[in-house]
């Protein structure tokens, strides 16, 4: 078997990491300088006690303009103290072992990640496919290539448990994992190992690039939230001596492994709490922020759904670890900022809740005030805020990436019930190709959302047609534009696999 | 346990060498065959025709005049009336705009009378034009198809219909802003003498058209700023383009001098505007940056509808998330900052004055919206059935909005003077008097009935009315200094003479007295 042809992943990647004109340190530090005192002119507003309308919906007001203030600030933080690496060639020829831990996905996938990954450049390359699937077709593919086939007895601990495995039949002083679709650039060692030269540094962390965009609307959407992460937020990051490992296209040293024990086996986000144990143990860690390796982003909403509530379990239930870890503020501050991203479907349930509560008669969280009054407050503040997300995402943050993410809010929410009541989850693998069919079932709680929302504008148009019953119908039209370009990709009939001829190639370097 | 090791001695390089170098044809597909993103565009015979239908519909719904004169309108007629040297010091001393829409007025007079559609015809003429001008950036700026759309949308456009039919000089700022733009495209992408020549004379006759007209002017600067720069810096030649640029600048700085000093005097002479009554505006706020901006896509309804458009703010919030991602392009950068930093301005001197925050001042801001709004149609819908009805569906929304600006009696724009008159012509003797508020009233008196008695509300009733009929004529109720003035006024009439009636039209309330 080979690789197609057509592979998307072979496509010219068309992210531009880094903006040729201003950088987002100074794009991020400006704007700072007028965010700052209009988030001081809102909130001195706002917790104003004259601004109280029914008690209850104001105090979870608050906390939900509170939180967003803490992202908020956590990201202008971040983006603040962008550090752009260059790439680093290596200065010595030393052995590199490639895993690629394999699951059950096609063999066609990984034919050409494992092709990729054995024509890696400047090191003495061992690649070795780490098969928990027990697949003989994987078997031969990987004697096909010529690379090292790896088959454990007892497959525990997952991914984590598959690496730890590997780590004790290896040598080699470092070691480069990709996931199973994730096709190395010939040039990931080169542009990485050298940082290595630094004794302390632990790992080297790229961009985890979705290759599919042009295929599949929510690996577009998936892949614009993936944008912002491994742009402005991972080189702020980095800025910070804070960069986590996510998993895929990391190069590691293996004494930094060992010294930790491996990767912890008792968490669904093994990389975030390695990153946590490693940090504790005082190595460092950086970001390259290249293209070094082209992956698939879920192909289906359901796909989606399976990695958040990956991420989102394993994050928050991160939380009192990176809590209690002995690290210095920042770096703690960081890890706190990065799992309580997890809660934000929260203030997306809050929000949606003030119009239909307002509509079916009840109370609002704010009163005694109008509309120009509030907008006079806010209006300023919420622009400055969304004009650093979309300047420090250079354009690649998309309206289709912010509604993605707000039509799952539930997942937030089950995810921290779930943490909180200790009910454990397992270790799913995001499927690499796109259902058939449609998949309602995927967007259920933001279809309820659609439906109690629009039912609760009906009646409110119904009962009393007035200013403040369309200010709130407007707010619920908001809130329904959003879900349904969120639920879009669930709803409609999946698009034909594409055609191989119409895209740019990659440049592959010689 | 199965344990594969590595083959030694395998070179993986050689399959990396099939990777890349000489098969990349066959590995990527044939680099000739690369998909174009867009269709093809409207085709140059298609557009031309559906924008001469535009256009004549356009023309059409513009000659539909359901309204007569106003205040504003009067004052410009009476002073087209004048001779030439009156004229100028009219303005020099008793107003405050520059005077191309004067003049043309002056001349329009002349030529064909002072009858209702002789002295809208400059702004009709003008109005009409923005159409075709509009089309015309659309398709320098994008294309032929975001143009046509564009002129769809400026066919219908209240607002710009509205002023179409005015007698004022905000269909001259429209025009001339949108042409100003287009000629100043055209120089960047084409800079010869004849584009310079079109874009000069076009700004000239914006900046002597309104003096807010150089808020889109000072844009322009810095847009050509912006390119030199941009251009220098990729190592394009600038030579031409910055010695046109020096050139139109020394020019509009030679017309900035005499302008200034005319300006001075006027600023000087007048205290207060020469239109609309001062006091009549609300203070600023955010509800009349909401009501000035639903006002400039939906044109001027009541002020119960303009609350309920306004409510619906929360629909900014979408739009602005929509447009994370987008607006990348130079082009809607440009055309962004050519419709926002005018507005910004605006509202930054109305901080002071905030009567300026007026949609008429920046009423050049609406054919850039519409045409940013039919970029976004363009740019976003790519099935051609969507396009045609998501951009039906708002040419369908201004309709309904303009239906009910130009019908619906709650206007608040809406001043029937000439209904008020009619009615007090009919009932009007020989020694009758007309008693007027405000003062400027006269001019629209000295337009539906030059031969009615009349004075302004604040003198002394003559005598020799006795017998006749008195009429109060109000307006401007709103102004409390006209309010009371009002009422003191009916109050002494009604007093010492009999009320026959009391009958009101659109913001006119008129007594008769015997």
């Amino acid at each position: 078997m080979s690789s197609s042809p057509w592979d998307v992943r072979l496509r010219k990647v068309t992210w531009e990491p880094v903006p040729s004109t201003f950088s987002v340190r100074r794009r991020v530090r400006l704007l700072v300088l007028l965010g700052l005192p209009l988030a001081v002119w809102y909130f001195g507003w706002l917790l104003n006690p004259d601004r109280v309308g029914t008690p209850y919906l104001y105090a979870v007001l608050i906390a939900a303009e509170l939180f967003n203030l803490t992202q908020a600030l956590g990201f202008w933080w971040t983006c603040a103290n962008e550090r752009v690496r260059e790439r680093r060639p290596p200065t010595q020829h030393v052995a590199v072992d490639v895993f690629i831990p394999v699951y059950k996905e096609p063999p066609e996938i990984v034919d050409l990640t494992v092709a990729a990954a054995a024509g890696l450049r400047s090191a003495e390359v061992r690649v070795w496919v780490l098969d928990d699937g027990n697949d003989d077709a994987m078997r031969d593919l990987a004697a096909r290539h010529g690379v090292g086939y790896l088959r454990r007895p007892e497959h525990t601990g997952a991914k984590a448990g598959n690496i730890n495995h590997a780590l004790t039949k290896t040598d080699a002083p470092f070691i480069a994992v990709f996931d199973s679709d994730h096709v190395a650039d010939p040039a990931f060692l080169e542009a990485t190992l050298g940082h290595m030269d630094d004794p302390k540094v632990a790992f080297v962390q790229t961009p985890q690039y979705y290759a599919n965009t042009e295929t599949s609307r929510i690996a577009a959407a998936s892949w614009a939230q993936q944008a912002l992460f491994f742009g402005a937020i991972a080189r702020g990051k980095d800025g910070l001596d804070a960069v986590f490992c996510c998993g895929t296209n990391v190069l590691f040293r293996r004494a930094a492994f060992e010294s930790v024990g491996g990767f912890p086996t008792n968490s669904l986000t093994e990389d975030f709490e390695l990153s946590i144990h490693l940090h504790e143990k005082g190595w460092s860690s950086v970001y390259v922020p290249d293209v070094l390796a082209r992956g698939l982003g879920p192909e289906d909403t359901a796909a989606y759904v399976s990695q958040q509530q990956r991420w989102a379990r394993g994050c928050l239930s991160g939380l009192p670890r990176a809590m209690r870890a002995k690290l210095p503020w920042r770096l703690k501050l960081q890890y706190l900022l990065s799992g309580i991203y997890f809660l934000s479907g929260w203030t997306v349930l809050v929000y949606m809740s003030f119009p239909v509560i307002r509509l079916l008669g009840g109370g609002q969280p704010i009163g005694g005030i109008d509309a120009p009054e509030f907008l006079l407050h806010f209006a300023p503040y919420y622009i400055v805020a969304l004009t650093m997300a979309a300047l420090a995402g250079a354009g690649s943050y998309t309206f289709a990436a912010f509604a993605l993410s707000a039509a799952n809010f539930w997942i937030h929410v089950l995810s921290t019930v779930y943490t909180v009541l200790r009910r454990s989850g397992s270790f799913v693998v995001t499927p690499k190709q796109g259902a058939e069919a449609r998949q309602p079932a995927a967007v259920m709680p933001a279809l309820v959302a659609i439906g109690i929302l629009v039912g609760a504008s009906v009646y409110g148009l119904v009962r009393n047609p007035d200013a403040s019953t369309i200010n709130n119908v407007s707010f619920a039209a908001l809130h329904v534009s959003i879900l349904i370009t969120g639920c879009w990709a669930a709803l409609e009939k999946p698009r034909a696999p594409a055609s191989g001829t119409s895209f740019e190639p990659a440049e592959v370097g010689a | 346990m199965h344990t594969v090791k590595p083959l030694k001695g395998h070179s993986p390089r050689g399959l990396l060498q099939g990777l890349r170098g000489a098969r990349e044809a066959e590995l990527f597909g044939p680099r000739g065959r690369l998909p174009r993103r867009g269709e093809p565009d409207t085709s140059p015979r298609t557009a031309l025709l559906v924008l001469a239908a535009l256009t004549l519909a356009g023309l059409g719904l513009r000659l539909a005049v359901p309204r007569g004169i106003w205040l504003d309108e009067a004052i410009s007629i009476h002073q087209a009336r004048l001779s030439l040297h009156d004229l100028f010091s009219n303005l020099y001393y008793g107003d405050r705009h520059p005077p191309l829409h004067h003049l043309t007025l002056w001349l329009t007079v002349r030529a064909f009378g002072t009858g209702e559609f002789a002295v809208r015809l400059p702004s009709l003429i003008a109005g009409t034009l923005v159409i075709p001008a509009l089309y015309e950036l659309g398709r320098e700026l994008y294309d032929r198809r975001t143009g046509l759309i564009a002129a769809a949308f400026a066919t219908a456009s209240p607002l710009l219909v509205w002023y179409a039919q005015e007698v004022r000089m905000y269909a001259f700022v429209t025009l001339f802003g949108v042409l100003a733009l287009l000629t100043q495209l055209r120089v960047i992408h084409r800079a010869s003498m004849a584009n310079w020549a079109a874009y000069i004379l076009a700004t000239a006759a914006l900046l002597w058209s309104h003096y807010f007209g150089l808020l889109l002017i000072g844009v322009q600067q810095l847009i050509f700023v912006v390119v030199l720069v941009h251009r220098r810096r990729s190592g394009e030649p600038v030579k031409t383009l910055a010695l046109g640029f020096a050139y139109s600048a020394a020019v509009l700085a030679m017309q900035l001098v005499p302008l200034a000093v005319f300006a001075q005097n006027q600023f000087q002479s007048t205290h207060a505007a020469a239109g609309s009554p001062s006091g009549t505006y609300d203070p600023l706020s955010f509800y009349t940056v909401l009501t000035n901006m639903a006002w400039a896509l939906w044109g001027y309804h009541p002020d119960a509808t303009t609350q309920l458009l306004a409510a619906m703010w929360p629909l900014l919030m979408l739009l602005s998330l929509l447009l994370l991602g987008r607006g990348g392009s130079r082009q809607t950068l440009m055309l962004g900052a050519a419709a926002l930093v005018p507005l910004v301005l605006l509202l930054i001197v109305s901080a002071f004055d905030p009567e300026l925050f007026e949609v008429r001042y920046f009423l050049i801001v609406v054919p850039l919206l519409l045409l940013l709004i039919a970029r976004l149609i363009t740019g976003w819908i790519r099935k051609p059935r969507a396009r045609l009805l998501v951009a039906g569906g708002f040419v369908a929304f201004l309709l309904i909005g303009l239906a009910d600006q130009q019908t619906n009696k709650g206007n608040p724009r809406l001043f029937d003077f000439r209904g008020a008159i009619q009615k007090i012509k009919a009932d009007a003797g020989p020694n009758s008097l007309v008693l007027f508020e405000p003062p400027d009233m006269r001019y629209v008196l000295e337009y539906y009935a030059p031969g009615l008695r009349r004075q302004p509300l604040r003198l002394a009733v003559p005598k020799r009315t006795k017998g006749s009929p008195v009429f109060v004529l109000a307006s401007f109720q709103k102004n409390k200094q006209f309010f009371d003035e009002t009422n003191r006024v009916a109050g002494q009439l009604d007093f010492f003479r009999k009320r026959v009636r009391r009958f009101r039209t659109p913001q006119t309330l008129v007594w008769e007295f015997r």
